[in-house]
């Protein structure tokens, strides 16, 4: 499919792959202590542990959370037509994070196996997307307009309880919320990492598979419906999976910032507007720019650590208004 | 006559004299009153430090009012709320009446909020172990008990004397102290760095800090708890908000910790989880927790 007059897409999309897979390979080895290489070999601890418990679980946690913010924001912006919108624009994130600060208030521990605050948040997500798709339909039909206001209304809406929560709890709770809302990386245990990175590949697929959707619906609603595109069922579609890949995200990293609204401007300045190119590459990309950031976060202070969020505003933000002064972002 | 009407008049203006020299002498002798005014009998604390020493200085029945994280000692738990030690109100703290209001320094307005409603404030230095003993001088002295403030930091003295003695000549235990993480995992945890509270209690207490960071309670993950291999850890994630739920957190977290089984302090079943809040308010009961960790480390116990 990608002939000689399609190079750039097979350069950015391979380019960007090997990349990915790079910082994969390369990023464990990164952290506050040495690992000892000839002891990793002979599998001698502590250095086999670390490496392969606590370090590939974060490198990997890194990448899908930075590739799946990154492909939800890219989503977001061509579906919504809106350079600003972010992974947290239509209210999903914020639901996830009140439900997270519920549980936490309440003093939800375990749900089912699942830590509370991970249950907590996903079903904070699952019910503003449900408040949100029903606000926002109106004789059967869903509108951008429509999504776009219902979402940030309800958004709106759950960062005013958040504060209430957060207000009313006593002192342990207040803290831990406080601690929950700054949002960073971790390792954690590899049957939730691996239910987790299923998810967003599966989502991501589908997300970059109907790529041309998102390419016509970022024109226009009356655009994208004469070319025969389904707007109400894509944007319908588009919602469901970009919420996805932002709730499991926010569940289980809490709110990082900055990924979801930089990756998809930086890439579209250099490799232009066309979402199917866009998409696949905001992903991979978006996941080493987090990974990296998470991982240059843990060397910079060791042993103490800078979240990953911070590292990424005060790299990409630069950059990001560079870019806007060049002209060069959709 | 006229002379002696005029005697008369002088008389009464020399009387007149007398008098308002009297009234003045009177008025000068009120000053140094006024400057020292009597003791507080309406007091209300800010911050949870400020509470038990109030209560530790035998104040607790003149204490109306206190801030919404004060929970020691449990008599508290009836008295109005007054916001948190950031952000106090005003307005609550004014129907209290009270005739003194401590407060930490702190990025709010509530010392000129107060101040423009006549309400007598003493600002207090949060934080370090020096602060506490400041602490507790000020506030004595503020609420015209000084005497009792002196026999209270006499009390704490001694007695961290006699940790000091009871763990002298004992190598020191290094020790890693966890304030804070995200609720029920082992992760995104806020430890005690060097030259903070808690690191000087451990220092009394025979122990060592092996946190040497810049910041005084850094972010670090499980890698660096295994790599740091403390003798002891001390872990005060969590503290519940009743005495079932404390004991739950405590559950819960012992059993996280057991499966870090690369950590040298969960091998060695020194993993110490606690949800006392002691351990996290700078005040007179600092005393307590440095004979705990005493006991932790060194196995020495006091009566």
């Amino acid at each position: 499919m990608i002939g000689s007059a399609h190079r750039p897409f097979a350069v950015w999309l391979g380019g960007s792959a090997a990349l990915f897979v790079t910082a994969a390979i390369v990023l464990p080895f990164i952290g506050p202590s040495r690992i000892d290489l000839a002891g990793v070999w002979h599998g001698q601890e502590p250095d086999w542990s670390i490496l392969t418990r606590l370090r590939v679980s974060r490198t990997l946690l890194g990448l899908c959370a930075g590739g799946a913010l990154a492909l939800a924001g890219s989503l977001f912006q061509s579906m919504l037509r809106d350079a600003l919108a972010t992974p947290y624009t239509l209210g999903v994130s914020t639901g996830a994070s009140l439900g997270a600060v519920l549980a936490i208030a309440a003093g939800l521990h375990t749900t089912m196996g699942v830590t509370g605050v991970w249950a907590g948040a996903l079903a904070g997500a699952a019910l503003v997307l449900l408040l949100v798709m029903g606000a926002a339909r109106k004789d059967r039909q869903v509108s951008v307009s429509g999504l776009l206001l219902a979402g940030i209304a309800i958004n709106s809406v759950c960062g005013a309880l958040i504060l209430l929560v957060h207000g009313l709890t006593g002192v342990s709770q207040s803290f831990a919320i406080s601690r929950w809302l700054i949002g960073s990386l971790d390792a954690i245990e590899f049957p939730t990492l691996t239910a987790y990175m299923a998810l967003v590949a599966a989502v991501s697929v589908i997300t970059i598979r109907r790529a041309r959707q998102w390419n016509l619906l970022a024109v226009g609603e009356a655009w994208a419906a004469t070319r025969g595109a389904p707007v109400t069922q894509s944007l319908v579609a588009g919602y469901v999976a970009g919420s996805l890949l932002a709730a499991t995200t926010v569940a289980l990293a809490g709110p990082i910032g900055f990924v979801g609204l930089v990756v998809p401007h930086l890439l579209r300045a250099r490799v232009g507007g066309d979402d199917r190119l866009v998409m696949p590459c905001a992903f991979l990309v978006g996941g080493v720019l987090l990974a990296s950031c998470d991982a240059l976060g843990r060397v910079l202070l060791a042993p103490a650590e800078v979240p990953a969020g911070a590292i990424t505003a005060f790299i990409g933000a630069p950059h990001l208004i560079w870019v806007v002064r060049k002209g060069t972002t959709r | 006559m006229v002379t002696s009407s005029a005697g008369a008049g002088l008389t009464i203006r020399a009387r007149r004299a007398v008098l308002w020299f009297a009234c003045l002498a009177v008025c000068a002798g009120d000053r140094p009153l006024q400057a020292q005014p009597a003791p507080p009998a309406r007091i209300v604390s800010t911050s949870p430090n400020i509470t038990e020493t109030l209560f530790a200085l035998g104040l607790g029945d003149r204490v109306v009012g206190v801030s919404k994280f004060c929970r020691f000692p449990p008599a508290v738990a009836a008295l109005p709320k007054v916001g948190t030690f950031l952000r106090p109100d005003a307005e609550i703290i004014a129907r209290l009446r009270p005739d003194l209001v401590f407060v930490h320094t702190g990025p709010n307005a509530i010392v000129a909020q107060l101040d423009a409603l006549g309400i007598r404030t003493t600002t207090i230095a949060p934080g370090s172990l020096a602060a506490v003993f400041s602490t507790i001088r000020d506030i004595g002295a503020a609420a015209g008990v000084p005497a009792r403030a002196e026999r209270l930091v006499g009390d704490i003295t001694s007695r961290l004397e006699r940790v000091t003695i009871a763990v002298a000549g004992r190598p020191r235990r290094t020790v890693l102290i966890i304030v804070g993480r995200r609720t029920g995992t082992l992760t995104d945890m806020v430890a005690v760095g060097r030259g903070s509270y808690l690191s000087d209690i451990a220092a009394f207490a025979g122990g060592a800090n092996v946190l040497a960071t810049a910041t005084q309670y850094p972010r670090i993950s499980m890698e660096t708890v295994i790599s740091l291999a403390p003798d002891i850890l001390i872990d005060v994630g969590e503290m519940g908000e009743s005495p079932d739920d404390s004991a739950l957190r405590r559950r819960i977290t012992e059993g996280l910790w057991q499966r870090q089984d690369l950590v040298t302090a969960v091998r060695a079943g020194a993993v110490h989880v606690t949800t006392d809040d002691a351990f996290v308010v700078p005040g007179p009961r600092m005393i307590d927790v440095a004979e705990l960790m005493a006991t932790w480390f060194h196995g020495v116990r006091f009566p």
